[in-house]
């Protein structure tokens, strides 16, 4: 069997790189543009300095914000030793697992180098057959050794600021700023932040999308069966929908789940390409597997 | 992390070029030394016993590949008397089990059983190769509870470990692993980096694979 590598899926990946450097470039055009340069020093140096927390704290914020428990061995063997397996097959130190008690199946990874944590719900294990679980695993896995987790953060972070500008400002938009005189400023931030999404959000999709197919082919590579990764999909996908109290736990973190989860106003639709998309770029990795059995 | 590690890692292809890549099997004959000394210096006794496990891919290729596997050792079977068995974990994960007192005889059949799924280009399925030593303070003691410690070759860092676990518990015994490691190093080319030590823990008393 020759492993075909996917080279298309690198073009892309530069491509939605350029488009990401083009949200930071309107983020910090807007700031220089409408700031004295010593105040955009600073907020350069605020944001440099945020990114790096949140890249940094990206797994205590995922237990906080999942209410994940970290587990050892005891707690669920069969996880934690197929988690081993998994990490050793893909050439990597065992990463941190933890379970977040939620019934939506789901699974999601977060941090940065060995303090990267592989988080799965209770519904994922119910849901999940044994090959299905290790496909999500291993997709989860390939997530931590490219470092999506990092660089999501990073590259969205100006679709972020813009998200959290232009929800805030929605939020004012009342009687209350009318009459205190302040409406015309939060009338403008509202445009500029609704223009610097519009501009940094193509990229910050694209990319999303790219980092999923990556970590499905990745998955593929480590587990060695995409027929069980699509079926996980299908599985995950095909399942109805929980009550919407159940969703907002893991809602936040969009970008890092297996599956979108949930609407919430801080979350990003489309970060995840369709699901029938998915599969069908898995079935042609299982036919170049049997195509090599014919050539031979 | 070297500079094309990093480019691979940003441009998300990390994982794929890490779980696709080729096996090492060129340190795997350091063990053809190294029993002797297991048994010079430290009383540990080969148990006969040493095992190839690799995961499965889902492919008609593959399993051609595997029956391959199968009768060449077979074949060499014949010639050296080392039996052959094929078993399936609980993690679904594939052993070759090979048993013969000569040592020599068992690394060579791992080996060769290795080499032909390279050949067919599936080194980067291969999980590991483990062999079996038996515990000089339980082998004199007639009881059930033989413990064993291993040395674990591990295909994708092309660099052995030593894997102690207590009979019946899922605790490794550090100090027996601290002891092989220093004996050993130099002889075994060794993995540095514990994090790499991973256990292949047996379901109950036995070996791992079984």
């Amino acid at each position: 069997m020759e492993w075909k590598r996917d080279r298309r899926l690198a073009r892309r990946m530069v491509l939605a790189f350029v488009l990401s450097i083009g949200g930071y470039g309107a983020l910090f055009g807007l700031i220089v543009l409408l700031s004295p340069w010593t105040v955009a020093v600073a907020v350069f140096a605020v944001v440099v300095v945020v990114l790096a927390i949140l890249v940094r704290e990206a797994d205590r914020l995922t237990y906080y914000m999942t209410k994940a428990v970290a587990i050892d061995r005891d707690d669920y063997p069969a996880l934690f030793d197929t988690v081993d397996r998994l990490a050793q097959q893909a050439d990597m130190p065992r990463p941190p697992v933890a379970v977040i008690p939620s019934d939506e199946p789901n699974a999601l990874s977060a941090g940065t180098g060995d303090r990267t944590v592989v988080c799965v719900t209770l519904g994922l294990l119910k849901t999940l057959d044994d090959d299905e679980l290790d496909a999500v695993l291993a997709h989860e896995l390939a997530h931590c050794k490219n470092g999506d987790s990092t660089v999501l953060t990073v590259a969205g972070f100006p679709t972020t600021v813009a998200l959290l500008t232009l929800s805030g400002s929605l939020e004012r938009m009342n009687g209350f700023a009318l009459f205190l005189g302040y409406i015309g400023l939060v009338i403008v931030l509202a445009i500029v932040s609704l223009a610097l999404l519009v501009v940094s959000l193509p990229g910050t999709l694209v990319l999303a999308r790219y980092r999923e197919y990556a970590a499905d082919r990745g998955a593929v590579a480590i587990t060695g069966k995409p027929v069980a990764l699509a079926e996980a999909l299908a599985t995950l996908h095909g399942r109805d929908r929980r009550p919407e109290s159940d969703l907002r736990s893991i809602a936040g973190l969009n970008a890092f789940c297996i599956v979108p989860s949930g609407t919430g106003l801080l979350t990003l639709p489309w970060t995840h390409p369709p699901v029938a998309k998915r599969i069908k770029r898995l079935r042609k990795v299982q036919e170049t597997f049997e195509a090599g059995s014919k050539r031979d | 992390m070297g500079l094309l590690d990093g480019i691979r890692s940003v441009l998300g292809l990390k994982a794929e070029a890490d779980a696709t890549s080729e096996a090492d099997p060129e340190d795997l004959f350091g063990m053809s030394t190294a029993y002797v000394t297991m048994e010079a210096d430290l009383g540990y006794e080969p148990a006969g016993e040493a095992a190839l496990c690799f995961s499965d891919v889902d492919s008609t290729d593959f399993q051609d590949a595997i029956e391959e596997v199968r009768q060449i050792l077979a074949a060499g079977g014949v010639e050296t008397g080392t039996a052959a068995e094929f078993v399936e974990d609980a993690h679904g994960y594939t052993w070759v089990v090979l048993e013969d007192d000569d040592v020599e005889d068992l690394i060579t059949s791992v080996h060769f059983a290795a080499d032909t799924l390279v050949e067919n280009g599936y080194g980067s399925r291969l999980l590991a190769a483990v062999f079996a030593f038996r515990d000089p303070e339980d082998s004199t003691a007639w009881d059930e509870s033989d413990r064993y410690v291993y040395w674990v070759y591990s295909f994708r860092r092309g660099a052995y470990y030593p894997f102690a676990p207590e009979p019946g518990e899922h605790e490794r015994d550090a100090t027996a692993e601290f002891k092989l490691q220093s004996v050993l190093d130099g002889e075994l080319d060794l993995e540095d980096d514990e994090a790499y030590w991973y256990p292949l823990w047996p379901e109950d008393e036995g070996h791992p694979w079984e």
